[in-house]
């Protein structure tokens, strides 16, 4: 019987881990670049941009399994969204960029998520609610003020925008 | 909370909360909605906890304390195929759900429109939840329902969930499901009897679904983001590990999912005495039924989710206040589909023991655990003000 020890199923397959692993750097990567070009500190930002993440793009990218179009639409989205958090102010300390990484990927990797929803609007980051202030069992009334709080931040957090990739990142698609 | 135990084996079982001694099918009547609507509307107020395989309905005509409809309908679409005969479907149905859909399974393509708890499908979502307003009874005009959504549920699911009950529900809350189990499960009528405990001061609620498995803090207030884990890591991962294994061991079998499901439901074990019966499995090879052991299997697979609660368990312990944790071992509770795999909770209180816990004490809601989170929306429904009711439009 081929049977697997228990503790083996829990942990991610290696190649997933790896892929992940990849992504998580490459959405570091680009947070801090585009954290970067928001300070006025262009050239560490072009550093990275043209220099670690092409090549990390490369890694992510021949690893995830995914095609050169659908590896685009992941970059762009995933640079649509950074470049948006950032305009909004809302990452303004770089120790964020390690939290806000994590929970998102803590959610899956684009590498390996279920096929596309049928006629379902889909997302490929997760924003939950999570209520920031501890509110008492009692007051519901007070709990669902809090919810439609946070529904309407992370509403709002979770726009989507248009961004085009830049060019040198997207010429190392071509080469992955 | 009245504790008994009711079944024979070692496995902590929790009887239902006040919501069983409800009164049920008694008439619906008018009322307004927390001092808002007006006396002509006929309100009528609905708590759901819409999940991936099942869903439970709760229905109470505003300022009524009744239960006027508690059911639980499998989540499950069931389309008839071109080539079914007539007279073969009830009524000749194109579309049948829930319990119909699984009777007449063989002649009709089966869609589950949630996965990991929300919403994968929107058409048969959309048809799913009309199917749930039609067993609301009554000639309410105004249908309020507060629905229970995963802990980890993002603005998409939300938006295909509005999308979805458009036209059932007049207007509709959304709540994160451990916030509605807290709710549910708490019998306010006996906060004042100094002999009941409080399931909502200090204890830690395990939630184990069919995606996800989320753990949570409750201290008295409603989880925030700091109280909670989560982890795509619940039933249906289970099932894939059970037959990726039996398709290991007997590759020509012909195992399907939904054939590992019905086996898990049946014999999904974690405790070595509760696997000493074995567990059998007839299936059909080439027309032929036959008999196969797949004990090991399904030990496996549900070994594997012990595993994984266990670790986010004792993480969020970690977390939790010092001075707050030797009550708060004593209040563990599972609940969702994980809590019915037989031993789960002896498990995983011998595991926490193991690993240094003092004197942890895990209970199982059992099968009635989809009433606390329908049960928990309905109250809110009740306490809603009427500015905090989302309109939909359309």
């Amino acid at each position: 019987m081929p049977a697997l020890a228990p503790s083996s199923r829990i942990a991610l397959p290696s190649r997933e881990q790896t892929t992940q692993e990849a992504w998580l750097a490459l959405m570091r990567t680009t947070y801090k670049a585009c954290l970067l070009r928001k300070d006025g500190r262009e050239i560490e930002a072009a550093q990275l941009l043209g220099g670690e993440l092409p090549e990390m793009i490369r890694k992510w990218s021949s690893r995830s399994g995914l095609s050169a179009a659908q590896c685009k639409d992941r970059l762009r989205s995933l640079f649509a969204r950074a470049q948006e958090q950032i305009e909004l102010s809302v990452l303004q300390r770089p120790s964020l960029i390690m939290e806000v990484c994590d929970r998102i990927s803590a959610h899956g990797n684009p590498g390996d998520e279920s096929p596309a929803p049928t006629g379902a609007t889909a997302t490929a980051v997760v924003r939950s609610i999570h209520l920031r202030q501890r509110i008492p069992i009692g007051d519901v009334s007070e709990m669902l003020d809090a919810i439609a709080e946070a529904e309407a931040c992370s509403t709002s957090f979770g726009r989507r925008v248009a961004a085009p990739i830049p060019s040198r990142i997207e010429a190392s698609l071509v080469c992955a | 909370m009245p504790l008994t135990s009711t079944e024979s084996s070692n496995q902590p079982i929790i009887v239902p909360p006040s919501v069983n001694n409800a009164v049920l099918n008694k008439p619906a009547r008018s009322a307004p909605v927390n001092g808002s609507a007006t006396a002509s509307t006929t309100t009528l107020l609905v708590g759901l906890d819409w999940g991936t395989n099942m869903s439970c309905l709760m229905t109470s005509p505003a300022g009524s304390a009744d239960v006027a409809v508690k059911e639980q309908i499998p989540t499950v679409v069931g389309y008839a195929s071109e080539a079914v005969l007539d007279q073969v479907l009830p009524g000749n149905s194109k579309v049948l759900f829930g319990r119909d859909a699984i009777k007449y399974r063989q002649n009709l393509t089966l869609v589950r429109p949630l996965q990991g708890g929300v919403i994968h499908d929107l058409p048969s979502a959309t048809q799913f939840a009309q199917h749930l307003g039609s067993r609301l009874k009554g000639t309410a005009t105004d249908v309020r329902a507060v629905i229970g959504m995963p802990a980890s549920s993002d603005v998409a699911a939300r938006e295909n969930a509005r999308a979805a009950v458009k036209g059932i529900f007049s207007k509709v809350i959304f709540v994160p499901e451990p916030f509605l189990a807290a709710l549910g499960f708490r019998d306010e009528t006996r906060l004042s009897d100094s002999t009941y405990q409080d399931p909502v001061l200090n204890s830690l609620y395990i939630d184990i679904g069919a995606g996800s498995t989320d753990v949570c803090l409750v201290q008295g207030h409603y989880p925030t983001g700091d109280d909670q884990l989560s982890a795509p890591f619940a039933g249906d991962a289970v099932d894939a590990i059970i037959l990726e294994q039996i398709l290991a061991a007997y590759p020509d079998c012909g195992m399907t999912l939904s054939r590992v499901r019905e086996i898990k439901e049946k014999h999904s074990f974690v405790l070595g005495e509760d696997g000493s019966k074995s567990a059998i499995a007839t299936v059909m090879v080439g027309g032929k039924a036959r008999k196969l052991d797949v004990t090991q299997q399904v030990g496996a697979g549900c070994e594997a989710l012990l595993d994984k609660v266990f670790v986010m368990t004792r993480d969020l312990i970690a977390r939790a206040n010092p001075e707050t944790v030797a009550e708060l071992l004593q209040n563990v509770i599972v609940t969702g589909g994980g809590s019915l795999i037989k031993g789960f909770g002896v498990a995983l209180q011998t595991k926490l023991l193991e690993e240094g816990f003092e004197n942890p004490r895990v209970r199982v809601l059992g099968e009635n655990y989809k009433d606390y989170v329908a049960f928990g929306a309905l109250k809110a429904a009740r306490q809603a003000k009427d500015r905090q009711w989302q309109t939909l439009i359309g």
